[in-house]
């Protein structure tokens, strides 16, 4: 059933008392460890150093233990949301209507040669 | 007589139309008010040679007999609007330097109707924030101190340099973005008004996205009626942006005047919550009675899912800002940082520019959506959505037509106050605006009184999809109760 109670909502001490609970849950439940950390901050390609990885492990897990509530709502039978709005995806005609802009593409590009992409070499 | 940029817009368009005063001159008092309140960060560039210009163009225009709806009024522009040959930045280190080879959508819309283009609007990195203390080119200051105090305080976010510059009469509009409440935040705290339409009533193209599915533009005024000449000419159909919806813009400044006589405003009880500051309950009650006074009927009413909205909104967007967030690779536009391969390259790229709450949001957008995770929290926030857009919808389907709520939980706090290690209380600023986008619906903005501090408190109404209309005609009825807000004297000057 639905909560009827709003929880953790007014805006100071609710947010402490979050911060409290998201730190005591530090290491249980749903909430990652620091070779976790490492791992997303590879896959999202953002390199991190060591003294980082603590502190954004402590600011991940306080965000995750906030989600955890979402845990209490049923949603069996529940549609996902795909649209805010009904509507059937515009389609446009299979032609060309746009093009020859290479150059405007490439000019905020840190480093071009003839309107490509110059990037570090990935095939030895 | 009152300084020209203290004019409203509407003023400021009959004045321009009775020929009292030209568009080079308006252009010229904002102009001068910028260059004196660099104290305020409000603005990251300036563009007093192109306003000039375009206000020439105006002149001649007037003069012609050909004015256009909007003809010679300066307005800044939140920089995650697409500029062409303005750099535009999103406030972040990764697009320093990015000058745009196209206009965005609402922009050019604004410019077809003869507005005038003051420059760019600080916000909140990649308008993810609350305060504008994301930002990576400086805080922006609000115009308001609390009464005897010298203490900095913020604006609000993300759309805060918008927000800011409108209370400070650096402008007489501005442009912003909502994707959780960043146009109705910064607005509720700064004492201006503010709407995000219904998701699909503006192009989102040329807008630099945070979150797809949630991001919508629209207007911060110091009236309501302003407001709605703004989004008159800001909304509209663009083929290039597939959520834009096909359907005719209304005359929303015919709606301001319509009053609420016969209308049923709900009050949910979900947002009277435990720990809301005493005076922000009055100011909603006096709301309520304001409304009834005009002529509304009130009803208490239910929107169960609300605590859900935004512990889900904290897995929805920043699961599609990770998606939206990768093109900044240091290959096509921006910041490139070498590194030994090119996905140190990558990865030194997106460290260096990128600040800490933008990497936060995209590790949880990473996370979440990475394989094992992805139903359990993804598919489960996607289904709560359904369930608050269900609740709305249930509410107007028994007859409300706008629901009147709190804009904030508290009125705005100082520069570094929230910010602790826990992230989540910075985020609970938007506990009362995220619900509405979470449910694509409009919600405006709406200044009503101020707190002991002397600072300005704002109260929120929602609406029915594409009804902007309603929200218009209820929050002018507010307006005209609660009086103008007094703006703030120009101690930055």
């Amino acid at each position: 059933m639905p909560a009827r109670e709003a929880r953790c909502y007014s805006p100071a001490d609710a947010g402490r008392g979050l911060s409290r609970r998201a730190m005591e849950r530090g290491t249980g439940g749903m909430s990652v460890d620091e070779k976790t950390v490492r791992r997303i901050a590879h896959l999202a390609r953002i390199a991190v150093t060591d003294e980082e990885v603590g502190p954004l492990q402590g600011e991940l897990n306080a965000i995750l233990a906030f989600v955890e509530q979402l845990g209490a709502v049923d949603v069996s039978g529940v549609e996902p949301m795909t649209s805010v709005t009904p509507m059937r995806m515009k389609k446009r005609e299979d032609i060309v209507n746009d093009g020859g802009r290479a150059r405007d593409i490439v000019a905020n590009a840190p480093d071009t040669e003839d309107n490509y992409f110059l990037v570090p070499k990935v095939v030895e | 007589m009152t300084a020209l940029n203290e004019l409203t817009l509407a003023e400021a368009r009959d004045g321009l139309k009775a020929k009292r005063f030209s568009a080079r001159e308006i252009a010229q008092a904002h102009v001068e008010a910028i260059e004196r309140a660099g104290a305020l960060n409000a603005y990251l560039a300036a563009t007093p040679d192109r306003a000039l210009k375009m206000a020439a163009v105006s002149d001649e225009k007037i003069a012609k007999g050909e004015a256009r709806p909007l003809e010679g009024l300066p307005l800044g522009i939140k920089d995650l609007f697409c500029t062409q040959g303005v750099a535009t930045t999103a406030g972040s280190k990764i697009l320093e330097g990015f000058e745009p080879h196209y206009e965005s959508n609402v922009s050019t819309q604004l410019w077809r109707d003869g507005a005038v283009m003051l420059g760019k609007l600080n916000l909140d990195e990649f308008a993810m924030g609350s305060s504008n203390e994301t930002s990576a080119y400086g805080n922006t200051i609000s115009p308001w101190r609390r009464r005897g105090s010298e203490a900095a305080l913020v604006p609000g976010g993300s759309s805060g340099g918008s927000a800011a510059a409108v209370a400070a009469h650096l402008c007489l509009g501005a442009t912003a973005t909502d994707t959780g409440g960043s146009i109705r935040q910064p607005a509720a705290l700064t004492g201006t008004v503010g709407i995000k339409p219904t998701y699909g009533r503006c192009s989102r193209w040329g807008i630099i996205a945070y979150a797809s599915s949630l991001d919508q533009a629209g207007p911060i005024a110091r009236t309501v009626q302003d407001c709605a000449i703004l989004l008159g000419s800001m909304a509209g159909h663009d083929p290039r942006d597939t959520t834009s919806v096909d359907r005719p813009v209304p005359d929303f400044e015919a709606a301001v005047s319509r009053g609420v006589k016969g209308l049923t405003i709900g009050i949910p009880r979900e947002y009277r919550v435990e720990g809301m500051p005493a005076e922000i309950q009055r100011l909603w009650d006096q709301g309520a009675e304001w409304l009834k006074a005009a002529g509304a009927t009130i009803r208490e009413i239910s929107l169960p899912h609300t605590p859900y909205a935004l512990p889900a909104y904290y897995i929805v967007a920043p699961a599609e800002a990770s998606s939206n967030l990768a093109r900044y690779d240091g290959v096509r536009y921006g910041l490139r940082v070498p590194g030994k391969d090119i996905a140190a390259m990558y990865e030194n790229t997106r460290a260096a520019g990128f600040g800490r709450e933008v990497k936060r949001r995209i590790m949880i957008g990473t996370y979440v959506l990475s394989a094992g995770y992805y139903d359990a929290y993804y598919v489960r926030a996607q289904k709560i959505r359904t369930l608050i857009k269900r609740d709305f919808e249930e509410a107007y389907a028994s007859g409300i037509d706008a629901i009147l709520t709190p804009a904030t939980p508290s009125s705005a706090f100082g520069i570094g106050e929230k910010a602790s290690a826990d992230p989540v209380e910075m985020y609970l600023n938007d506990v009362f605006t995220v619900t509405v986008n979470m449910a694509g619906l409009p919600g405006i903005s709406v200044p009503a009184g101020l707190d002991a501090q002397g600072l300005p408190l704002g109260l929120q109404l929602i609406g029915r999809p594409f009804d902007e209309e309603t929200l218009f005609a209820a929050a002018q009825t507010i307006e005209n109760a609660a009086g103008r807000t007094t703006l703030p004297q120009a101690w930055w000057a």
